[in-house]
């Protein structure tokens, strides 16, 4: 809770509503996955990217200037790609950490199949390996290189 | 803390000093370890908890890690960076557990092929302490391979899983050699370690402690013999008398204090890059350019092997985040010289299995595969465990002018001067490269991948430090002897894989604590005039 009231306190509340829109638009829900924008995932990227506060600012202060909230959803994308380039910095370290909260977060990676939130202590079954594929490589010679002092 | 005078100071806790300790436990003199970091305990390994693949404080780099027991190291002017891990269990705490040894012709480089220099010791020298090494740390895997000369197994081999069925059949296809990789993991119960739970992400630490990392190997066996390790002590230099013997060492314990430990004999045990930083920062009136460092050879001849790595796309699911990243199978169809190709000696491929869901999508974000809006999901799950890799790992031949300095601007927490790398990768390595790349692309193609990466060489990260205080018998040309001791200074030895006089086209750990082991017995065969 603490991380969250952090957060809270590093972004004012027209800052966060666009980092939650635009975390909307970069990953929204689908193929039985929530959006990054689902309050439990921006529980887990709000803090974050509190951590990138002096990055993150001066591009939310341009992306203000866009009214982002006024255009239809296909409109924010494309201004949204217009502006990664010439705004590489902030969409680099914004992309990054909501991949890794994103693709950290338990709901996510059950729907994924892997063990969450860690891969210990639960651990993997790996099938067991089928030997007589070795077979051809079996029946070869000894093949490295045998010096004769070693042989 | 008490600074008594030892018979014997190892410096560093990690793969060779680990096994130096425990083989000399057992002369009954007073064995004393120096470890600049601490003892890792596993349950704050990242796999054991959330937010596993991306854990900073584990990064395989030191300077992403930039942890106080790290020292800086300026690899901006190599196209390989450089991993290492500051804690008892050293290196191997990161590391994969791929577990091959060198081949008989690494050691004879020059004699057959021209090229580096021979060891002055040979593969049957070291056999008896590869079995023994094998021993102590559990090695997984398969007899029979005729890639390699003839072994014992400790343990069945990791299995392959779907990822390494496909690649399998992709060599089998392609009438090459394969073979299930050696492993320091334990598959079964061994040593009082668990078995492996196909967790994944080894090179960020073993959760189960079922991986072969020396502080759960090694040291329990070495500290119950009677070996004290201390850690949070950074050496800052080796210290000597007026005749040129080493004293001992002068080191800051985790306060900042510092103390002077006085030893009748000095054993570093630094790696390729640690190990040349405290030689040349132990200045003094007898060794103005450096503790052992007569033949000018302290630092040079860095090898840090040539890496090619090509990534496969396949179109289903292979279970591919599940195993141990870095062991799977490998392949020794290239390893030896081959006339008709444009470079001498060889390499080894490996297989690696694929990454987490972060590590998938950051990989699929930067190589703008993963885009925003709708289709973020459905391309995300075109990407994620369906991707593997092939790492081949190359033989670097010695050259001079790669190099381990000191940094004259930048140092640690403690102040001591941090280093700098200059490393270019030769000719024979890149056409290696090249070659290796596109045998990789081509068993990929024969395992069905519907994709593949251009060949990666430049940006890899190596934890295969070696070269830097290569063995020899001709002081001129080599900095200790064929024994590990200083040719300079005769109560000094260096047991890491800075001694390696070339580097193989395999990992090095199997081999430079083979190598330790066989110093210290060497050392033990000779204790009554061990300075002579």
């Amino acid at each position: 809770m603490s991380d969250i009231l952090a957060s809270d306190n590093t972004y004012t509340e027209s800052e966060r509503a666009i980092l939650t829109l635009l975390c909307e638009l970069m990953i929204p829900a689908g193929n039985g996955r929530p959006s990054a924008a689902d309050p439990e995932l921006l529980n887990d990227i709000l803090p974050r990217l509190s951590t990138h506060e002096s990055v993150l600012k001066p591009g939310l202060a341009i992306l203000a200037t866009l009214s982002l909230e006024k255009l239809a959803a296909s409109e924010q994308v494309a201004l949204i790609h217009q502006h990664r380039e010439a705004h590489a910095t902030f969409f680099q370290v914004f992309e990054s950490q909501v991949i890794q909260a994103y693709y950290a977060h338990s709901i996510v990676l059950t729907s994924l199949g892997v063990n969450a939130p860690s891969p210990y202590p639960q651990g993997y079954d790996v099938q067991e390996t089928d030997w007589s594929l070795l077979d051809p490589v079996r029946g070869r010679e000894p093949f490295y290189r045998q010096l004769e002092t070693e042989e | 803390m008490s600074n008594e005078p030892v018979d014997v100071l190892i410096i560093g806790a990690g793969a060779s000093g680990a096994a130096v300790a425990w083989s000399l436990a057992d002369t009954r003199m007073r064995i004393l370890c120096l470890e600049q970091g601490d003892w890792v305990n596993p349950a704050t390994y990242p796999s054991a908890g959330p937010g596993y693949e991306n854990r900073q404080d584990f990064a395989i780099r030191p300077n992403d890690r930039r942890l106080d027991v790290d020292y800086p190291i300026d690899d901006d002017d190599s196209p390989v960076k450089v991993v290492n891990f500051n804690g008892v269990g050293g290196g191997t705490i990161l590391y994969m557990a791929h577990f091959p040894r060198f081949h008989p012709s690494d050691f004879r480089t020059r004699s057959l092929d021209g090229v580096g220099e021979d060891w002055p010791i040979d593969y049957a020298t070291l056999a008896p302490y590869f079995a023994e090494n094998d021993r102590m740390m559990g090695v997984a895997g398969l007899a029979g391979d005729p890639g390699c000369p003839p072994k014992e197994m400790q343990l069945p081999p990791v299995p392959l899983g779907k990822l390494g069925e496909r690649i399998a059949g992709g060599f089998n296809e392609l009438g090459w050699h394969w073979w299930p990789s050696e492993s320091a993991i334990a598959t079964e119960p061994y040593d009082g370690r668990d078995r492996c739970l196909n967790l994944g992400p080894c090179s960020s630490g073993c959760a189960q402690g079922a991986k072969a990392s020396t502080d759960i190997t090694y040291w329990p066996h070495a500290i119950r013999a009677g070996v004290e390790l201390r850690t949070r002590c950074r050496v800052r230099e080796i210290t000597v008398d007026k005749k040129g013997m080493a004293t001992g060492a002068i080191y800051y314990d985790e306060n900042g204090v510092e103390h002077e430990q006085k030893a009748a004999v000095v054993i570093v045990a630094c790696n390729g890059v640690g190990t040349p930083r405290l030689l040349l920062n132990s200045v003094s009136t007898a060794f103005p350019d450096g503790i052992a460092n007569g033949s000018g050879l302290v630092g040079k001849n860095l090898m840090l092997h040539a890496m090619a790595v090509v990534q496969g796309q396949f179109d289903s699911r292979i279970d591919g985040f599940m195993g141990p990243i870095g062991c799977a199978l490998w392949s020794k169809e290239f390893y030896e010289t081959d006339p008709s190709r444009k470079f001498k000696r060889g390499y080894t491929m490996e297989i690696v299995r694929g990454g987490g869901p972060a590590g998938t999508a950051l990989n699929g974000m930067a190589m703008g595969m993963l885009p925003w809006g709708s289709e973020h999901h459905t391309a995300f799950d075109q990407l994620f465990d369906k991707a593997g890799s092939i790492c081949a790992v190359g033989e670097d031949l010695a050259e001079e002018h790669n190099t381990v300095t000191l940094d004259p601007e930048v140092v640690d927490s403690n102040g001591i001067p941090a280093v700098k790398i200059a490393y270019t990768l030769g000719e024979n390595s890149r056409n290696m490269i090249e070659h290796a790349g596109e045998r990789a692309k081509e068993v990929f193609a024969a395992a069905g991948a519907v994709a593949t990466s251009p060949i990666i060489s430049s940006g890899v990260s190596s934890g295969h430090s070696m070269g830097t205080a290569r063995m020899g018998t001709d002081p001129a040309r080599s900095v200790v002897n064929e024994w590990g001791r200083s040719h300079d200074v005769k109560n000094l030895f260096v047991v890491d894989s800075s001694v390696f006089v070339t580097s193989a086209g395999v990992n090095p750990t199997s081999t430079l604590q083979a190598v330790s082991l066989y110093i210290a017995d060497s050392m033990k065969k000779r204790l009554a005039n061990l300075f002579d």
